[in-house]
């Protein structure tokens, strides 16, 4: 972003540093927290003598997820998820975005293309249907399972649309008098000054397939095929109290066990964390050409 | 020519390995007596099993199974392939095979799925509520002549050891699945007291609610962790107010209310919530809690924050089922080696013995498709199991299906969904510990017993101070020793074990909470009233429907 | 323009929703055939087409229950507080944070505030129940500094909805002030020179470019979370609520999860489900509307 930044007078300057300063160290508290938490030991740990620091430093929470051989399979499936996942995401809400950000006059089915897809975000039949037709399709207990049903996210649709609607008309017309056809116009000029928001999109898509977990837990039949955070899923799931017997007393020292938690929230951090300072540096790059010349 | 004479000793090299092994194999590993029934020439890797009827050509059944974390494998065994698939396939002549194995958490949710998408397993595992649901829509077939023609005599012996079990599987008159039974008198709760707590200030055990009130007094008041400060309570309870930690139901159960279950009074059933006997005990803990005996924020701490106020040995009773010592329970040594906790039956607050109240441990039964064409094929399998595994002192078949004490994480019995056990096992395992430990001789144990033996023993012959858990389990005067007693004329069995009944469906989703708000609330001081505001709002709002559907029941199923 | 020939110029717009189109109707539309079991008694194996019809028995099921009202009540109340906090609170912040000249400090900010997120609420349940404590916990110890009674965040259900409002904020601002940073990128930077060479003080440079620049944006959030009006976040509840606080905390999510666990009726699960989606698609449209009256904005 190429806007000026006046700085504020000094005073206000210091008030708004301060706050944002504070609810960092607010969001930063419990992170830390849950940090130490998985390096500590689970005596440590369960008698709550972690604050901020880990207490009796071990790295146990972390072997025991990291040494399963499960967890490298997971790993790997999500990888690959994000990997094939975010291209198609990204792709076909360009292709879905550029129609629905075009005029009336542009587009006389803008509307009902619109509704269409917000209709699909609105109304469900449940999971019985939604299963049933990825059964149909074949997709069951098959890698495409996690990616083409949820392909189209309808939300990043619609943000995208919007940057696309903000930027200056007399681009696409200087576009279009030169002889540029649609995808000319969407690849050529408003992409390249779209690349915050679409930055700001790829984060949420990998974000969202890499956190996803409930998908890889239902339409799978193999716990082989998990993806990562499904399988970590399996070691911190919350029994019912009430239907506890002591065939279940091994996984339940196991989910007891917080600083296996922990770990299991870092270790589904991490990647992510490598990942966003790339994007952020495009958050706020992009110039945007101030005027149209002649 | 010497490439063929290579290949021609490498044949005989082989060949004389597999003689070789099967000759070391074959021999019986035991001494001990085969069970009665044995077809002599059918070994499995040379142990001695009973087997029943063998397909022949083999039959293949597709079933499907719930694994969870803790489940490991030997070697290149996986779910699909192990121990268990094996010997279903070589000593029944079953293909066993799971069209899906998901997570123990997924598996209501996957198997509902599943079967409404038309994918219905041939041999599977379902809840209560699914038995009746799956039996409604015609997709269950009827086993009550393949049972009466193939189940075994031990396999029947175990089914009717709890007379509900097969109850329970029964619509209509005719069976409709396997319960998978287990020892009801498990749910049962204790009353757990921090021993060491006791010992040092000098208090005996408690006969009597009145004393038990003391001991939470005293053990707020009198600093039994010596820290000098007043930081402990009496007893600590979870948000959820009842299950098998932590639970409140014991404590109700001293002043012979039975909350959550339903009794015989009067002739008829009636529910324990909403009974008089229950205002006594609130008033009780009502005290308890002004006097700071309670946790203040007992209301909104579930299982894992009681844990962690056990783990700081903060707390000194809490009322729960006999495994509390494996978990919780010993997270107090987590700051405090000499912590540990010794098992009591509840006391009563007044001359009649109290019941410990405890629920039927039916969670689920095993069903056949309707249409599958060996429905017998079940039955043979569950014969396989309890005629084999179940009760057996062979400890080579111990090792080999259930699992090992030198491997204690791979427990093989997980591997197949065909396990159920014997209800009186526990109770009868107990009783041959103790004598076992009193006679101090260890011969007549099986394995695992014979390791829980040598903890006991190393606790009071070496001081190993871990070793409390298993004597205050299993020990002389340890929790399965008082269930014992439960079961005798100490317990209180739920005796509605039924699917929810129609108004039940309909209304314990506000009536629960309900009961559970006004419980926490009063002991956190609302006044008694309103739990009597709480009974007469519970009959109208749908209370008096259940009352009487539960009864209709109870006649239609004596 | 003849017609034909304006058509011909739409043919590309069209191939470029082609893709997008069959994925939706497969997978969105496919299935919404099943809303039909909000009418049925839905057996299992008998599918759709083979269950019993019950017409609304579903519904007059779950109105039956005796606190529906409360419950329908606490949803709207702790969803609404929710959708306007998960609006306001980014937007400041994201204002907040466009102020800040440093680049290093602007983006360490953002990418700790946006960590939040990826802890779950089974985790942060134990790290709120501690934080929030009445005795001990360091938000009450904070207040006590300052001479305020301890609050029982987590028991008292007065405070209880006002906490999950605030707790939900603490976990999702960050996310949200990312979009609205990038939307900020938006405005145009001449206006902002107009602004100036006008004489604008800061304040006034905020109210007058900033914040209509990013209106479209806000209402189309907005509108959005309208959608989710109903859904006031069984994870978070689920986890943190208790009998304490039922009668303000119970929202039609886990009344729906308690019926389930005696009743397995997937019909039942539908009439909420659809239930919710049009409800959720009455507030859109109205606030499309009204979007379209008073602010001239067109949501697409």
């Amino acid at each position: 972003m190429n806007q000026k930044i006046v700085k504020l007078p000094f005073f206000e300057n210091l008030v708004n540093l301060a706050v944002l300063a504070l609810l960092a160290l607010l969001c930063a508290f419990p992170i830390v927290h849950t940090l130490a938490l998985s390096f500590s030991s689970a005596p440590a740990a369960s008698s709550g003598r972690v604050t901020l620091w880990p207490v009796e430093f071990t790295t146990q929470a972390y072997r025991f997820v990291l040494e399963n051989p499960a967890f490298i399979r997971s790993f790997g499936v999500s990888l690959l998820r994000v990997l094939v996942g975010v291209p198609v995401n990204m792709l076909l809400t360009i292709l879905v975005a550029y129609p629905l950000s075009r005029s009336k006059a542009e587009f006389r089915a803008r509307d009902f293309f619109a509704w269409f897809f917000l209709l699909t975000v609105l109304f469900s039949g449940g999971l019985i249907p939604w299963y049933m037709v990825i059964r149909q399709t074949g997709l069951i207990d098959n890698f495409w399972a996690l990616i083409l049903p949820g392909a189209l996210p309808v939300f990043n649709v619609i943000l995208l649309a919007n940057s696309f609607r903000s930027i200056p008309k007399e681009l696409e017309e200087a576009a279009a008098m030169d002889g540029a056809g649609h995808w000319t116009i969407l690849f050529r000029v408003l992409l390249p000054l779209s690349l915050p928001i679409l930055a700001t999109l790829t984060l949420f898509v990998a974000v969202a397939h890499w956190n996803a977990w409930f998908d890889g837990l239902i339409l799978m039949n193999s716990p082989d095929k998990y993806p990562l955070q499904s399988y970590l899923q399996t070691v911190v799931i919350n029994p019912d109290p009430r239907m506890l017997t002591e065939r279940d007393l091994a996984l339940l020292q196991l989910i007891s066990n917080r600083t296996t938690r922990a770990a299991q929230i870092f270790i589904a951090m991490v990647p992510i964390l490598l990942v966003y300072p790339f994007l952020q540096r495009y958050f706020t790059a992009g110039v945007k050409l101030g005027s149209v010349k002649g | 020519m010497k490439h063929f004479s290579r290949t021609q000793w490498n044949k005989v090299a082989g060949l004389l390995l597999i003689v070789m092994l099967l000759v070391s194999c074959g021999k019986p590993a035991s001494k001990a007596t085969p069970p009665p029934d044995v077809t002599a020439e059918d070994a499995f890797m040379g142990l001695p099993l009973a087997i029943p009827k063998r397909y022949d050509p083999s039959i293949e059944m597709q079933s499907v199974i719930s694994v969870n974390a803790t489940v490991k494998f030997l070697g290149e065994d996986d779910i699909h392939n192990n121990i268990w698939t094996r010997a279903y396939e070589q000593l029944l002549g079953i293909k066993l095979t799971y069209k899906w194995v998901v997570d123990g958490s997924m598996y209501g949710q996957k198997l509902g799925l599943s079967v409404n998408s038309g994918d219905v397993p041939d041999m599977f595992a379902v809840s209560p509520e699914q038995l009746h649901l799956f039996h409604e829509a015609g997709l269950l077939a009827d086993l009550t002549d393949v049972y009466e023609a193939e189940a075994s005599a031990k396999t029947r012996d175990v089914l009717t050891q709890d007379p509900i079990s097969l109850k329970a599987a029964t619509i209509d008159g005719r069976l409709w699945g396997i319960p998978l039974t287990d020892a009801a008198v498990a749910s049962a709760s204790l009353l757990w007291i921090r021993q060491d707590w006791m010992d040092k200030l000098g208090i005996e055990a408690p006969a009597s609610m009145a004393d038990v009130l003391e001991i939470s007094r005293r053990f707020t008041e009198e600093d039994p962790d010596g820290n000098g400060a007043q930081d402990t309570i009496g007893l600590c309870v979870t948000k959820s107010l009842w299950g098998a930690i932590a639970n409140l139901q014991g404590f109700f159960n001293g002043y012979h209310a039975y909350p959550g279950i339903w009794y015989e009074r009067g002739g008829s059933l009636v529910y324990g919530s909403v009974q008089p006997e229950m205002r006594d005990a609130l008033l009780a803990l009502q005290k308890m809690y002004a006097d700071g005996q309670l946790d203040r924020e007992f209301g909104v701490k579930d299982i894992n924050q009681v844990t962690e106020t056990i783990a700081q040995g903060k707390c000194g009773m809490e009322f729960g089922v006999w495994w509390n010592p494996y978990h919780p329970l010993n997270q107090s040594q987590a700051n405090n080696p000499h912590a540990f906790w010794t098992a009591f039956p509840i006391p009563s607050v007044d001359a009649t013995p109290a019941k410990s109240q405890y629920y039927s441990a039916i969670g689920a039964f095993l069903v056949v498709r309707n249409g599958y064409e060996h429905p017998e094929a079940l039955i043979r399998m569950i014969n396989f199991w309890t005629d084999n595994i179940l009760g057996t002192e062979d400890d080579n078949i111990r090792r080999t299906f259930l699992g090992d004490i030198e491997n204690p994480d791979v427990v093989l019995y997980k591997y197949t969904p065909v396990v159920l056990w014997e209800p009186n096992a526990m109770i009868d395992g107990g009783k041959k510990l103790r004598e076992a430990l009193a006679k101090k001789d260890p011969s007549g144990l099986d394995l695992d017993t014979q390791w829980r033996y040598r903890i006991i023993q190393a606790y009071f012959e070496q001081g190993t101070l871990e070793a409390w858990v298993e004597v205050a389990t299993n020990g002389p005067n340890g929790a399965t020793t008082i269930l014992e007693q439960v079961m005798r004329d100490r317990g209180q069995l739920n005796r509605f074990y039924g699917v929810p009944t129609a108004t039940m469906a309909e209304k314990m989703p506000t009536l629960q909470p309900m009961e559970d708000e006004v419980i926490t609330k009063i002991i956190m001081g609302e006044p008694i009233g309103s739990f009597d505001q709480f009974v007469e709002n519970w009959y109208k709002l749908g209370g008096t429907e259940i009352v009487n559907e539960v009864n209709l029941w109870a006649e239609r199923n004596h | 323009m003849a017609p034909r020939r304006k058509f011909s110029r739409e043919i590309p717009l069209y191939v470029m929703l082609a893709p997008a189109v069959v994925l939706a109707l497969v997978y969105a539309y496919a299935p919404m055939v099943g809303i039909v079991m909000a009418f049925q008694r839905v057996l299992p194996g008998k599918g759709i087409f083979g269950s019993p019809w019950v017409g609304l028995d579903n519904f007059a099921f779950v109105l039956r229950m005796p606190n529906i009202l409360q419950v329908l009540w606490n949803t709207i109340r702790i969803a609404g507080l929710k959708a306007v906090a998960g609006v306001v609170v980014p937007v400041t912040v994201a204002l907040m944070l466009n102020n800040v000249t440093s680049q290093a400090f602007k983006r360490t900010v953002q990418t700790i505030v946006y960590l939040p997120h990826f802890l779950s609420w089974v985790i942060l349940a134990g790290i709120f129940i501690d934080i929030l404590s009445p005795s001990g916990g360091v938000v009450n110890h904070l207040l006590g500094l300052v001479g305020i009674p301890p609050i029982f965040f987590l028991g008292n259900d007065k405070v209880f909805p006002w906490t999950m409002v605030a707790t939900d904020v603490w976990k999702s601002f960050g996310f949200g002030a990312i979009v609205y940073l990038a939307a900020l990128t938006d405005i145009d930077p001449t206006l902002y020179e107009a602004a100036v060479m006008d004489g604008a003080s800061r304040r006034q440079q905020t109210r007058h470019v900033t914040l209509p620049g990013i209106s479209g944006t806000i209402i189309m959030l907005s509108t959005l979370s309208l959608g989710n009006i109903l859904n006031a976040g069984f994870d978070q509840i689920f986890n943190l609520y208790s009998p304490l606080v039922y009668r303000t905390g119970d929202i039609i999510d886990t009344l729906v999860y308690r019926i389930g666990i005696v009743n397995f009726q997937y019909g039942v699960a539908t009439a909420v489900g659809l239930f919710k989606s049009v409800v959720s698609l009455l507030l859109i449209g109205i606030a499309y509307k009204l979007a379209a009256k008073w602010a001239d904005y067109r949501i697409f």
